[in-house]
């Protein structure tokens, strides 16, 4: 039923080079798997999973070659063929960057997402104007986050007092003078080739309105985490993808912009949030409304004529939601989110009406299916992890944006106050 | 739901092109994307979606491009040593930074293998003079390298003949029977050449096509070579749906090879079944004069070019598919004809099915096998067709193909059907 048998925590993480001879993988008597990412001369190509299910306690190397051949090639072939086609250029140079992280009372998840970020900033010092870090305090209770950001060199400090994840990605524009402006959730970790991904990404499409990477776990220690992970996760492929404001075949398109990208680790031009008047603070503003403006402003940024560059290299490592409960609610917060935003821009936006119509629908035929499967004990979803998103879905399209948007309101007097 | 016709065909060949790509695109376009001549991938692109810079037109076609690329350098380089060491993977060890000369290199050893086999050239015209005219014209170099070349009439004339007759070389048949297969039948019979290459008077092979075909005949195994096809336009929605729902000429850029194992004519590498829509249903394919005799295939009756794929492989032939050939071909313009099209692919199917019954077989049984296998692939467009309908993309070529089951499951399982050499067939 719902995949148990895979469900087995932990898993251990490995990072396995494709151009160095395999090892044979073993699990530790306490492992229930293993999840491979895979590199090609460090980028990451590809995903594989290995389970004591299906493949015992050793999986040797005539086995694993298979497998890892068969995840990587395609990525891995297209990369090579690609710095062969430019003629394998020399890295680009970092180009002038502000990387914000907006956090709210978790000093030590912070602290480990601002180490990441410094050694990736250390590491490319000299190849371009140094990146700027920042650290944007949303409504803290104490002084916890403040210290941490203080006492991290070359690392800057807001403070936004108003609650509200898009009030303090909006702080974030305010106080950035870069050309880009990134955003890595606190919970998250870049991977040390993040920066240089950015800067291969940013020379590649200098007229990008955003760009955007695939989330990777950072551990797989709960069945929850493995439940998500497996699920798919954020999980987005690893080849490179250009959205622009119509897309091949896809009446949708560009409504469903969650297709697009992850707030957990998001690049925007400066100028393009600027021009669209930053995020819409009636968003991810806490319960009962905690999602949707990362996916709002991509889709904002394709209608505005800009371009979403998904790039395989910049890539972070994500701390899932430990258990069941707090998957749930992650469920429910995606259904709300997605069709908080369909009915949002149907309002805004008629011309696209159409569209986000066919991605209701479709959406709508997608947890149907979800949740057929999982009642039938089929799928890694158990039933009420659908019914949480369903149910979430049904909250955004029964107008929970209008209901967010007055508390924005009284929160913004609130405090003004 | 694909961007309605009329769509432009568009192609790029990737080792000359540098720079930004910033065609001036109007409509939707196939961008065909070529290494030194070779197509290796495609990418479909909406006016909005260029220009590119040239990083990303080169990441666009990497990706269009890149696991082809590698299969053919490894296919050239499976001697290596590392083939032995588990620890190494065979496809991905060939990606070094220099894979694109490797991958000229494999390219220049695909394209000189010898020819050791004569040809007869032959094109099926149908009453179109001003076609066949500019169809002889591309095949003046295989005239100039010795090459038989017979134009079979299915509706001979004299501007026809006039045409044949003015291109020196040329011999002219008239077979007016109706049937394409019966016309290619008397072109099979009059020719001298050990390979018989097949082309409609309409089609237009590039340089390098026929050379391409014959290579593939490089053991005596091998009983028919098919080639890529090309659409020659996409004009109309029915030109798009030949290629993308029908799947002509969609097999790809790496040669395959297929024989009649017990699992259903696989070549080893999970390509399986449907062989004949697979590589074209027969639009560019080159097959052995004596195997096509042995096995009566200039006297096929029904079925046409799905029954020819099946008779070799039944026969204990190989099938090769050679994407170095290419020809351009004009897939049917309209509705109408693109369900004729698709009834008699999926009645060639049946027929092609019942042939592959182990011998012997009561006719009840094969009866009873056919109409309750269902291909899993009908099923699932049966289901699937309302949920493309409620999308706004019907399946408009499903109620055809049905009817061509149907009519295949009939003509097989009830009545006396004629063997290849038209003596009726005993059940044993």
């Amino acid at each position: 039923m719902w995949q148990r048998e895979l469900m087995h925590a932990p898993y251990a993480l490995h990072d396995v080079e494709v151009t160095a001879p395999l090892r044979p993988i073993h699990l530790a008597p306490h492992e229930g798997g293993a999840h491979l990412l895979l590199r090609h001369r460090q980028r990451p190509v590809g995903v594989v999973w290995l389970s004591r299910a299906e493949h015992g306690d050793a999986v040797e190397v005539d086995v694993l070659a298979g497998l890892v051949e068969s995840a990587a090639l395609e990525a891995t072939a297209a990369t090579a063929v690609r710095d062969a086609l430019l003629g394998h250029p020399a890295p680009a140079p970092t180009p002038p960057l502000t990387i914000a992280v907006c956090t709210r009372n978790r000093p030590a998840l912070l602290r480990r997402s601002l180490a990441a970020l410094v050694s990736m900033r250390e590491r490319r010092r000299g190849q371009g104007p140094e990146v700027d870090l920042l650290v944007v305090d949303n409504a803290p209770d104490d002084r916890a986050t403040e210290r941490i950001a203080r006492a991290t060199q070359g690392v800057r400090y807001e403070l936004e007092p108003v609650p509200g994840l898009d009030v303090a990605r909006n702080r974030a524009i305010a106080a950035t003078d870069r050309s880009w402006l990134a955003y890595v959730d606190d919970d998250a970790v870049v991977d040390p080739g993040w920066l240089d991904a950015l800067a291969d990404a940013v020379r590649a499409s200098p007229d990008a309105g955003a760009f955007t990477g695939p989330i990777m776990p950072l551990q797989l220690d709960t069945e929850a985490h493995l439940r998500f992970e497996r699920a798919g996760g954020f999980g987005k492929g690893f080849q490179w993808q250009r959205f622009g404001p119509e897309r091949w075949g896809d009446a949708k398109h560009p409504a469903g912009p969650g297709r697009f990208g992850t707030g957990a680790c998001m690049v925007f031009a400066t100028a393009a949030l600027r021009e669209l008047g930053g995020f819409d603070e009636a968003l991810d503003t806490g319960p009962p409304l905690p999602g949707g403006g990362d996916i709002d402003m991509f889709y904002r940024v394709l209608r505005a004529g800009r371009r979403i560059v998904y790039a395989p290299g910049l890539l972070v490592r994500h701390q899932h939601r430990p258990d069941m409960a707090g998957l749930r609610r992650q469920y429910h917060s995606w259904g709300l989110g997605n069709m908080v935003v369909v009915r949002k821009h149907m309002r805004t936006d008629p011309a696209s009406g159409p569209r986000h119509l066919r991605q209701a629908r479709w959406w709508s035929w997608s947890v149907l299916q979800r949740l057929l499967l999982a009642m039938a004990g089929r799928g890694p979803h158990p039933p009420d992890l659908v019914l949480a998103e369903l149910l979430g879905g049904l909250t955004g399209l029964a107008g929970a944006y209008g209901r967010s948007r007055r508390r924005m309101a009284g929160r913004r007097h609130e405090y003004a106050a | 739901m694909r961007p309605p016709a009329p769509w432009t065909i568009l192609d790029v060949d990737v080792a000359d092109h540098a720079g930004a790509f910033e065609p001036a695109l109007e409509r939707p376009t196939l961008v065909l994307l070529r290494f030194r001549g070779v197509l290796l991938g495609e990418a479909q692109l909406l006016p909005s979606d260029v220009p590119m810079t040239a990083a990303e037109f080169a990441t666009l076609v990497a990706a269009r491009i890149g696991p082809t690329a590698v299969g053919l350098v490894a296919a050239e380089t499976t001697e290596r040593a590392v083939v032995d060491d588990p620890a190494r993977h065979r496809r991905l060890d060939v990606l070094t930074p220099d894979v694109l000369t490797q991958l000229d290199t494999a390219l220049a050893r695909s394209r000189a293998r010898p020819v050791t086999l004569s040809a007869s050239i032959l094109v099926t015209a149908r009453g179109r003079p001003a076609e066949l005219q500019t169809c002889l014209d591309t095949l003046l170099p295989e005239l100039r390298a010795g090459r038989e070349v017979i134009v079979v009439d299915n509706r001979p004339g004299a501007a026809s003949r006039a045409v044949a007759a003015s291109v020196a070389g040329v011999r002219y048949v008239a077979a007016p029977a109706a049937g394409a297969d019966r016309t290619v039948g008397a072109g099979i019979r009059a020719a001298g050449g050990e390979v018989v290459v097949l082309l409609g008077d309409d089609d237009r092979p590039e340089p390098g096509w026929a050379d391409a075909l014959l290579a593939g005949f490089d053991s005596a195994g091998v009983g028919l070579v098919c080639g890529l096809v090309l659409p020659a336009a996409l004009e109309t929605d029915a030109q798009v749906a030949a290629r993308y729902d029908l799947g002509l000429g969609l097999t790809g850029s790496v040669p395959l090879r297929f024989d009649g194992s017990a699992a259903g004519h696989d070549d080893g590498h999970g390509h399986s079944g449907w062989v004949a829509t697979a590589v074209g249903a027969g639009a560019n394919l080159a097959i052995r004069r004596d195997v096509a005799l042995r096995l009566g295939l200039d006297r096929l009756t029904s079925g046409g070019e799905v029954e020819v794929f099946d008779h070799v492989l039944a026969a204990g032939a190989q099938v090769r598919y050679e994407p170095l050939s290419v020809l351009h071909h004009p897939h049917v313009r309209d509705w109408p004809g693109l369900r004729t099209l698709a009834r008699r692919l999926a009645r060639g199917q049946v027929i092609a099915t019942e042939r592959r019954s182990p011998p012997g077989q009561h006719r009840r049984e094969t009866f009873v096998r056919l109409a309750g296998l269902l291909p899993g692939w009908y099923g699932h467009r049966i289901v699937r067709a309302p949920v493309f309908l409620a999308r706004g993309v019907p399946d408009r070529l499903l109620t055809s193909s049905l009817r061509g089951y149907a009519a295949g499951v009939r003509q097989q399982a009830g009545r006396q059907h004629h063997d290849p050499v038209g003596q009726p067939r005993r059940d044993g």
